[in-house]
This record gives C-alpha cells, structure tokens and sequence, in this order.
C-alpha cells in the first residue's frame, strides 16, 4: 500500500516541472486561500437563494450544517494528525517541490478535508454548482500532490473525511434542535435569513 | 497561537479578496432570487457584474503577489472571512438603502425574514419592524 502510494505519487509529481503553464495553473490553484475561499463564498451566496420563505430556510439549513461539517472535519483532522505525524514527501525521498514547505503532518490532507466538505455543502443548495465545486476541490487535492507536498493517500482520506463531516453535519444540526431555529429565528427577526 | 497574522500585506490582500467576492455573491444572489433590497446593481445586470466582478477580483488576487507563501492559518482565515463577509453584506444592504426610491418596487408590508427584501429596502425594514 505504501509503495502503491509512493509510485503514484511520483508519477503525479512528476509532471511538476516539465510544463510550464501546467505548473503556473497548479501554483494559481494550491495555495492556502483561493479555492477554500471561492467554496465558502458559494456558500455564503446560497443562504440568499430560493423563491419561498421555505426553499431559503432548507438552504440556510444546509449552509449551518454544512459548517458543522466542516468544523467536525477538521477537528478529526487535528486529531489524525496527532495520532499519526506522517512526515511529507519532501522529507523522506526527492520530489519536485513547486510549494513552500508546510510544518504539520502530511496525514490527512487538511486542504482535501475543507475542500471536499464545503463542496458536498455547495452540492447539497445546488447540483450544478456544486458538480463545478467538486471539481474545484478535486483539482485543489491534486495539485498538492503535484507540488509535492502531499501523498495521493493523504488527500483521499482528506477527501473521506470531508465528505463524512458534511455528510454527519446535518444530522448534528438536528440533534442541536432547537438552537439552529432560534438563531434562523433570530437572523429573520433581523431581516437577514 | 492561533491568532499571528504575521503577513500583513496577506491579512490586508485576503480580507479585500473576500469582501469583494462575498459583494459579487450578494449581487449574484440579490438578482437570482428577487431581492432587491440586497441590489446595488440594477436587477437585469445583477448577474452579469456579480461574475465579473468576481472574475476580476480572483484574478487580482491572483496576480497581485505569490500566495503560495507561509501565511495564515485556518482560524485566522475564518475570522477574516467573518468579518469580510459581514462587512459585504452591510455594504450591500446600506448603498441598496441609499439608492432605492420608495415606491420603486410591488408593496407587500406583511412579509417578514430576507423575503421582505423583495419590496423594501433593509431601511424600510428595519424601520416598519419598529413600528408593528
């Protein structure tokens, strides 16, 4: 398994270098603030979506849990990392490394698990935008691999731990009842939900 | 310590790439769904200048420096996406208020919630919430 997970990992990172438009949409598309941030956005607009008092109260439900999720994620996250301080390729063997060098463990992929659970959050207010949105997260996973700062590992169970956390989020949203309506209660007091 | 904000120019660059984007996410929605009380772009441009403005606001963000840099973390990133996105959504509901002509749009004082948004500025709002 590990050595399956080094063979593919050298042949994604190993394009790294050899394309030079490949590489400028890789670098535009792995840092730390574009795509996590256009997934979030696309969240932040669905919550003003919907014809009906009704379809906008199902969409601002899935944009709170779709945060739960995505706060579950990560603390697992956090947690992985803990138990299993898996070094990054550019520790342990040569990669062509297009990125700077993160300090924390290379397991699970945090990009992956944000990415793919904000996508399942975009996917759930809309199929549409939320298939660009998968898209969007997948080729924001890959290109960690590309810049060689993650194993293909790494981001599938980022990946799985991300759509678990979005997949979880509304069902916490529901024990958590009745928070979750007072405070959609509140926002419409206000004008805002 | 999760709160550093080492980079300084990266802090200032994020927080406008996301309070521009949140504001063409606003105008995008605002025009989707009727609500022009949210609108600061006529409702037939609204979705037109939302995605071109996000364009060009993700390309400056993208030009503009080398983000594949050491910078913030995760909870930096939400705090100033918070407070980006809070500081859209007042923009845009205070130059909607500013431009809107009262009895521009269809009447309909009974609606409550962001549907009130449809026939009445966040002004009017706020002010007929004061007086039921």
């Amino acid at each position: 398994m590990e050595s399956l997970d080094r063979t593919l990992f050298s042949l994604i990172n190993g394009l790294a270098g050899r394309s030079p438009w490949l590489d400028r949409l890789a670098l535009a598309l792995v840092n730390d603030y574009l795509v996590p941030a256009l997934l979030a956005v696309a969240l932040f607009g669905g919550w003003f979506l919907g014809h009906s008092r009704l379809e906008r109260e199902r969409l601002q439900r899935g944009v709170l849990a779709t945060i739960v999720g995505v706060f579950l994620s990560n603390s697992a996250t956090f947690l992985l990392n803990l138990l299993f301080p898996r070094p990054r390729p550019f520790h342990v063997q040569d990669v062509n490394l297009l990125f700077y060098q993160p300090t924390d463990p290379s397991f699970p992929s945090n990009p992956a698990v944000v990415g793919f659970a904000l996508a399942l959050g975009v996917w759930s207010l809309n199929r549409r935008l939320g298939s660009l949105a998968f898209v969007l997260a997948t080729v924001f996973a890959v290109s960690r691999v590309y810049v060689g700062v993650a194993y293909p590992s790494d981001v599938m169970v980022g990946a799985i731990l991300g759509l678990l956390g979005s997949a979880i989020g509304p069902r916490v949203v529901r024990w958590t009842e009745p928070l979750p309506t007072r405070f959609l209660g509140w926002c419409r007091r206000w004008y805002l939900a | 310590m999760l709160l550093n904000f080492v980079a300084e120019q990266l802090v200032r660059d994020y927080f406008i790439f996301v309070y521009l984007l949140c504001l063409s996410a606003l105008q995008l929605a605002a025009a989707r769904s009727g609500l022009r009380g949210l609108a600061i772009v006529p409702a037939p441009w609204g979705v037109a200048a939302g995605l071109l403005f996000a364009l060009t606001d993700v390309v400056w963000f993208v030009s503009s420096a080398d983000r594949n840099t050491i910078g913030l973390a995760g909870w930096e990133q939400f705090l100033l996406f918070l407070m980006g996105s809070a500081a859209a959504l007042l923009t845009s509901l205070a130059i909607s208020s500013l431009l809107w002509r009262p009895g521009s749009g269809p009447t309909d004082p009974v609606q409550d919630g962001v549907e009130a948004l449809r026939y009445m500025s966040y002004w009017e709002a706020l002010a007929s919430r004061r007086t039921h």
